[in-house]
């Protein structure tokens, strides 16, 4: 496995209190890695830390020079904003021209967005547009931290989906929070999972039983009631 | 001479107004309103050391500035009632040492009765902000939009947010000139406000704030200036107009759709 990220031994506190703890993983090119667990167990920290955003102990290898694409959760971004969508893409690193913003709002199936206004999306064009910008870079490794609520399951199929090719088009490593098990279970080829002092990480197949689902989300399995009626879960999973 | 009056007040008023647009998406409109109240002891310095008045005013505004941004972006503090403390404070302490026959100018402005060097400085500053705005407008709006987003796009958004409220500190010390403490915080927040009722895009609400801005106070100038009336809550006054008349703009097109 070529290597694109090294994790080892991170921990992040935050406020004083610590988040992650002692966390190593490796991350090769081209994979899809998606983090899993309940509100509040540090999966966006994780994903702050990664991009060096906040202080943390321990060692975080990224290959050298490597181009990172975030997406935000709606919930860090002022949708208030009146901003045009092709103004979004005026600020990238690169400036882009019309042509090239069209084609990268086309990645993610959303052309003709470039003369909308931000603040008159729907939520679901809103992260894909979001997407489309962090795409435009030309990233070697995607960081998408899903909303927890908000967008409809189709739509966000066909955005795993459509990901999952761009990613085999282009190489692109990715690395999602995800809190719909059905999009994990067929879509990562690791998974992280989280919460507080607990963490595992391995092959979907391998680790998403559901003692460790219960584990992970506690017996109530209340997490699984915001995606949105899908059957997902620990007994529909089928397995043991 | 009124024309000086009018460039210089527009000037400054187009500078503030552009800043706005950023005060109002940053959700920082009371740090700016605090930030003008900090002017007054400043102002009281600067009568006891008689020299003009933006030299007392400026320093103190920067120092508050810097106070503000640190107060932002630490999360352990009570942002807003520090920032109200701060306010009401300066505004004590300032109407305590300033006499009667200069509070009106303090607290209303005093435009009408700039001198040439004063102009001159309004003119030069308005300048300096508007050019370090646009200059700055990329890493501002990305800021502004998501922080996380400007981080990972290669934005320094501590130095950023730094920059942004010295930058402010210097308008609302050119405000203060034109409205008067007491009236810079609208100043600030009225014409971007506005602008935001209309826009669909980052251009249009800044043209609109800056245009807004600048109308309103050519108006409440050459109203004041005509009737004999203070030109700071004239100015006001023209902006609550434009304010109102976009927002009955923006519910007439929500209703139509």
């Amino acid at each position: 496995m070529d290597p694109i990220l090294q994790v080892e031994n991170l921990s992040v506190e935050l406020d004083g209190q610590s988040v992650i703890e002692g966390l190593s993983f490796e991350v090769g090119r081209g994979e899809t890695v998606m983090v899993i667990g309940p509100n509040g167990a540090g999966k966006t920290t994780l994903f702050r830390a990664l991009m060096g955003f906040i202080p943390y102990r321990g060692r975080i290898a990224w290959k050298p020079e490597a181009r990172l694409g975030y997406v935000p959760q709606g919930v860090d971004v002022n949708r208030e904003f009146p901003l045009a969508v092709r103004e979004l893409f005026h600020l990238g690193k690169q400036r882009l021209n019309e042509k090239a913003i069209e084609e990268a709002l086309s990645l993610v199936n959303s052309a003709g967005l470039a003369r909308r206004t931000l603040s008159n999306l729907s939520s679901g064009e809103f992260q894909r547009v979001l997407i489309a910008f962090a795409l435009a870079e030309r990233p070697e490794a995607l960081l998408f931290d899903e909303p927890t609520s908000d967008i409809d399951v189709g739509g966000q199929e066909t955005i795993y989906h459509r990901l999952q090719q761009i990613g085999r088009e282009q190489g692109l490593t990715l690395l999602m929070i995800s809190h719909d098990l059905n999009v994990v279970l067929r879509y990562a080829t690791q998974v992280l999972c989280l919460n507080k002092g607990f963490k595992c990480i391995g092959k979907p197949m391998d680790i998403l039983t559901p003692e460790l689902l219960r584990r992970l989300y506690g017996d109530e399995v209340g997490f699984y009631r915001h995606t949105h009626g899908v059957r997902a879960d620990s007994d529909s999973l089928g397995r043991d | 001479m009124f024309a000086w009056v009018l460039v210089s007040g527009i000037l400054a008023a187009a500078a503030i107004g552009y800043l706005g647009v950023f005060v109002i998406f940053k959700r920082v409109a009371l740090a700016g309103d605090a930030l003008s109240h900090v002017a007054l002891p400043g102002i009281a310095l600067a009568l006891a050391l008689r020299v003009d008045v933006l030299w007392g005013a400026l320093p103190v505004l920067l120092l508050a500035a810097v106070i503000v941004y640190f107060v932002s972006k630490s999360a352990h503090l009570y942002e807003d009632a520090i920032i109200g403390i701060l306010f009401s404070l300066s505004l004590a302490i300032g109407v305590l040492f300033i006499n009667l026959e200069n509070l009106e100018a303090a607290l209303f402005g005093d435009i009408l009765h700039l001198g040439a060097g004063e102009m001159t400085v309004t003119i030069l500053l308005s300048l300096i902000i508007l050019l370090s705005v646009w200059a700055l407008h990329r890493p501002l709006t990305l800021t502004c939009f998501s922080s996380d987003l400007a981080r990972a796009n290669g934005v320094k958004v501590e130095r950023t947010n730094l920059f942004f409220f010295v930058l402010l500190a210097l308008a609302v010390g050119l405000g203060v000139k034109v409205v008067g403490t007491l009236l810079v915080g609208s100043l600030v927040i009225i014409p971007s406000s506005a602008a935001a009722n209309l826009a669909r895009s980052l251009k249009s609400l800044t043209a609109l704030s800056i245009g807004f801005a600048a109308l309103s106070t050519a108006l409440g100038l050459l109203v004041a200036h005509a009737f004999r009336l203070l030109p700071g809550p004239m100015i006001v006054i023209f902006e609550g107009v434009l304010f109102l008349l976009t927002l009955t703009g923006k519910l007439a097109r929500q209703r139509a759709r």
